[in-house]
């Protein structure tokens, strides 16, 4: 990589590192591995820096970067046998907060993560159905359809809270 | 939805370690490192693979089935270097690559014996081992059939039940002049292809002291042609013993019957003429006639006395008039071997103006030779220890007249053997696992 760039590349991470780690936590529940996630996708990121600084939107293609790499890390030989979590269960999720709410963040790590990671991406990141088919590199049709599979089952985790919200 | 998200419990962010940005920029040259690395080590998995793949994808397809060689258009074609010693050169067997321009042995055998019986194909550029010459046991003898077409194999060394004749366009062998084992020596085809005149001996033979069929046919051996159309052979009347024959353009036979004589007549009576020889000289064996009858050739050494006891011995090639008369014969050529005739006025041979020596044409009238083609030079066989020696050499009569010489180019030894592709497809596999083994060691060091 050219000087130039690394250099352009360092000014994005320092200016963007806590809000992709802040992504990466909303996707996967936990600090150490956000930052184990974010680390992974600058990383890759350098390597696509002069597409990704080419490409009208950096932080669109940081994202996608992102969402990858935690889908893959899920789908990966260690996550599927390492389940962090229990299985997604129809009960509704137990640790409820002291005020009755249920913890959003359980109840996420119990869905799968491509649905985790529409929920996050259109209700935590604020983007579009459009937005986010980019970031996941799937159709609009597909994140719709995904989106309200995801409320559906968390729907079954959290009956009252998600009854209420919407 | 949007509400229950950002209300929703979260740990508090905890700071970005110190000097996250370094470690993040320093792991991503790492990684830009490590691809480069994997991608050279798979481009070098792929160039190393692709020839195996090449090779291997024509013999997965044709399995290894032997599909008859077209003869190559147009004439035979002499390279004007000779391809160096190789050990991927197929056997005609595995693939037959059509009739040959010529036959040759080729080889060293000082500390480790690599010798190859070689096919040179009509067009100049494909070679093929001959290895059922190469395996058998013994002494062997071979001849060329004149359109090149036919390699018919003997050994020399023992008594044998016929002669094994090789079709260089299919690689298939039959055996012919079927009889009780007995000494057999090929030693001309007739013009047409069609007769193969041969010494038979029922003596003892022994190679160790030197009584080869060759040997024993000088004494006693008794000559006779087999029409190998029909599989018949007849003994030629008065033709014993045997130093040596050749057939004349009008089928008739010349037989050198003694030290100092040849006999000259039909294949099937007595002889019409008896020519007289220098103690020495030797009938040239299937090629000694010229193309219009006119002369006879016969070969000998011929020693020089350069004064102060100093004497050189020069091999040469001497002409004769096989009308016994005293018609006017070209002047004897200085020549290693005769191997052909390109016209009645002249010869191919092969001469030694340099190591290992090169195939020449003479003009009969006196011009200087022309050398055509040269065998490569240098050491070139065991291991690059020992320079490679030519001998046996036959050339397909029948495709001299016509012959055309070129630069030689790309050769074709045919696919590379199994062996081969198996030391190639390891030696692949090892780089390719020893690349992925590199770039996994970078990728497991810490950051």
């Amino acid at each position: 990589m050219r000087a130039e760039d690394e250099d352009a590349y360092v000014e994005y991470v320092r200016g963007r590192a806590l809000a992709l780690r802040r992504t990466a936590y909303h996707l996967c529940g936990d600090w150490h591995d956000a930052h184990d996630l974010v680390q992974a996708a600058l990383v890759r990121l350098y390597r696509y820096w002069g597409r990704a600084r080419a490409a009208d939107a950096p932080d669109a293609y940081a994202r996608r970067i992102l969402v990858n790499v935690y889908l893959q890390q899920r789908r990966s030989w260690w996550a599927r046998r390492v389940v962090p979590v229990a299985e997604p269960r129809d009960a509704p999720a137990a640790d409820a907060g002291s005020d009755g709410r249920l913890d959003l963040m359980a109840a996420l790590a119990r869905i799968s993560p491509g649905q985790r990671a529409v929920l996050v991406l259109r209700y935590w990141e604020g983007l579009d159905v459009a937005e986010t088919a980019a970031a996941l590199g799937c159709s609009a049709g597909t994140v719709k359809s995904q989106t309200a599979y995801a409320i559906a089952a968390l729907r079954r985790l959290m009956p009252d809270y998600v009854g209420r919200a919407e | 939805m949007r509400e229950l998200f950002a209300t929703a419990v979260r740990e508090p962010e905890p700071p970005l370690p110190p000097r996250f940005v370094e470690e993040v920029v320093a792991a991503g040259r790492r990684s830009v490192r490590r691809r480069r690395a994997a991608a050279a080590a798979a481009a070098a998995v792929v160039v190393l693979a692709l020839p195996f793949t090449a090779a291997v994808t024509p013999a997965l397809r044709g399995g290894h089935r032997v599909a008859p060689a077209a003869p190559a258009p147009g004439p035979a074609v002499l390279p004007d270097r000779f391809a160096p010693y190789s050990v991927l050169t197929r056997d005609v067997a595995d693939r037959p690559a059509g009739p040959a321009v010529m036959i040759y042995r080729y080889g060293s055998g000082e500390l480790v014996n690599q010798w190859q019986s070689l096919a040179l194909g009509a067009d100049g550029r494909t070679y093929r081992r001959v290895g059922a010459d190469e395996d058998r046991d013994g002494v062997q003898g071979w001849l060329l059939s004149p359109d090149g077409t036919t390699v018919v194999l003997t050994d020399v060394s023992r008594r044998i039940d016929g002669f094994t004749l090789v079709d260089l366009r299919t690689g298939r062998e039959r055996v012919v002049a079927r009889a009780a084992p007995t000494g057999l020596l090929p030693l001309a085809f007739s013009a047409d292809g069609r007769r193969l005149a041969y010494a038979v001996v029922d003596g003892a033979l022994d190679p160790i002291i030197s009584d080869t069929v060759r040997d024993v046919a000088t004494r006693s051996g008794v000559l006779r042609v087999l029409d190998l159309t029909t599989g018949e052979s007849r003994p030629v009347p008065g033709a014993t013993p045997v130093l040596g024959a050749a057939f004349a353009p009008d089928g008739r036979l010349a037989v050198q019957t003694g030290p100092t004589t040849i006999r000259v007549g039909p294949v099937d009576g007595p002889a019409t003429v008896t020519l007289t020889v220098r103690d020495g000289q030797r009938l040239v064996d299937g090629v000694a006639w010229s193309p219009d009858g006119r002369f006879l050739a016969v070969a000998g050494l011929v020693t020089s006395f350069l004064g102060n006891g100093e004497y050189e011995v020069r091999p040469e090639v001497t002409f004769v008039d096989p009308t016994g008369g005293a018609g006017p014969v070209p002047a004897p050529v200085e020549a290693e071997q005769l191997l052909g005739w390109r016209a009645p006025d002249r010869v191919l041979a092969r001469t030694s103006t340099t190591e290992p020596g090169e195939i020449s044409e003479i003009p009969l009238d006196g011009g200087r030779p022309t050398v055509l083609a040269r065998f490569p030079g240098g050491s070139r066989c065991e291991y690059r220890s020992q320079p490679c020696i030519v001998y046996d050499l036959r050339l397909a009569s029948g495709l001299v007249p016509a012959l055309t010489v070129r630069p030689a180019g790309d050769v074709d030894r045919g696919p590379w053997p199994a062996w081969f592709l198996l030391v190639l497809a390891g030696s692949a596999v090892g780089v390719g696992l020893l690349g992925f083994a590199l770039v996994s060691a970078r990728r497991r060091r810490p950051a």
